[in-house]
């Protein structure tokens, strides 16, 4: 999953360079709208939905926040599920 | 031959509007100008139309005229008689501070634009060196980077940024260069003039006050109507965008005039609960969906940012009233 959603943002914002779980967010160029493009294509692939709280941007640090938060969503639709 | 105009210094103190503004200050306050009456000659307020929100820039006084208040000349030439780097050396002779517009498009050293994409752009130029061919410039190194930095540039680079800019911005009636310099030394007006202007325009301030009101009352509708919303979507967070953005300026504004934490406190939440309509606006956009829930929520944050709207209000009259 970590992968995925790495080059989720990767091919979200075009770039080339090693993104890893603990680059900051801040120093890649991303913005609130794109950070919303990668917010609904992890949405798109995992099936899982962010409240409108979870949109900010701010609430994240990390790419490894984002997958952890991924990763609490993806295990709640399996309990749910079960 | 050598010659710099006067001992630089870019303007990196809060993003403006576009890179020609942050030349003209960087310029302004290398001349030891008073820069607050530039900064401060306009006030951002709301305008309503077509069932739209938008931010609307009140502009206080003319350029021309804003100008004569700083006792600095601000010349358009629309004519080069020479070859432009002929014309820019000439005015640096005369210590005056150039402004040129170029195209990034023809710029070496913008390496998110050389040869890709084009953008106008405008160079602050300070100084030349013969010896080495180079003028001495204020530029940034890519679009939206709001680190502007001293810089030589050879002649020839110059030359391409110009000659892209002819060829794919330039009209008849546009200005080849802009030439800066003071007319005399006295120095005047300040934040007084500010406090004036923000004075004689309460109307205006409080009209925005009132449209932004008008809106709220539309939004319901448009948020009830599934077909219209989907319509207006895109326009709509476009333009909160743009307001956002105001409000960052107008908080750089305040904090520079005012030094008053208040103010900006009032504004970064005015800027939070902006950012949260822009994220469900803009969601909805991309995945076409009509989120009633989320979209109820951004009534509530349009009457949120209603209320710190007016409290900005009322706290900088207070603000200029202690002043």
């Amino acid at each position: 999953m970590n992968e995925i959603i790495i080059n989720i943002i990767k091919d979200n914002l075009s770039l080339k360079e090693e993104v890893k779980e603990n680059t900051n967010l801040n120093n890649l160029s991303l913005d609130s709208l794109s950070f919303i493009n990668i917010l609904v294509t992890i949405e798109e692939v995992f099936s899982v939905s962010f409240t409108d709280e979870e949109l900010n941007i701010d609430n994240f640090n990390n790419v490894s926040d984002l997958v952890k938060l991924v990763k609490r969503k993806v295990l709640e639709n399996e309990k749910d599920s079960v | 031959m050598k010659k710099i105009v006067c001992n630089i210094k870019p303007f990196n103190e809060f993003p403006l509007s576009g890179c020609f503004k942050h030349q003209v200050l960087s310029a302004l306050q290398s001349l030891n100008v008073n820069i607050l009456t530039y900064i401060t000659n306009s006030f951002y307020t709301y305008s309503y139309n077509q069932n739209y929100l938008k931010s609307q820039q009140i502009q206080f006084n003319s350029y021309s005229k804003n100008y004569k208040d700083m006792n600095i000349k601000m010349l358009h030439k629309k004519t080069i008689k020479t070859s432009i780097i002929k014309e820019i050396i000439k005015q640096i002779k005369k210590d005056r501070l150039v402004i040129l517009p170029c195209d990034c498009y023809g710029l070496t050293y913008r390496k998110d634009m050389y040869n890709k994409l084009h953008s106008l752009h405008y160079i602050l130029i300070y100084g030349y060196n013969d010896k080495n061919k180079s003028f001495y410039t204020i530029d940034h190194d890519y679009l939206n980077s709001f680190q502007y930095k001293k810089k030589l540039v050879k002649f020839i680079d110059i030359e391409k940024g110009f000659k892209a800019y002819k060829d794919n911005y330039y009209k008849k009636s546009y200005s080849l260069l802009y030439v800066i310099y003071k007319t005399h030394n006295k120095n005047n007006r300040s934040t007084t003039s500010f406090i004036n202007n923000i004075s004689n325009n309460k109307h205006l301030i409080k009209h925005g006050l009132y449209v932004l009101k008008q809106y709220i009352n539309y939004f319901e509708s448009l948020i009830n109507n599934k077909k219209l919303f989907l319509k207006k979507v895109e326009k709509t967070y476009k333009n909160f965008v743009l307001i956002r953005q105001h409000k960052e300026r107008q908080k750089y504004q305040l904090q520079y005039c005012f030094k008053r934490r208040k103010l900006s406190n009032i504004l970064n939440k005015i800027i939070y609960e902006y950012t949260f309509l822009i994220s469900i606006f803009y969601k909805c956009f991309l995945t076409k969906k009509h989120n009633y829930n989320s979209l109820l929520k951004c009534k509530e944050k349009l009457n949120t940012i209603y209320q710190l709207e007016e409290r900005l209000i009322q706290t900088l009259y207070e603000t200029i009233k202690s002043n």
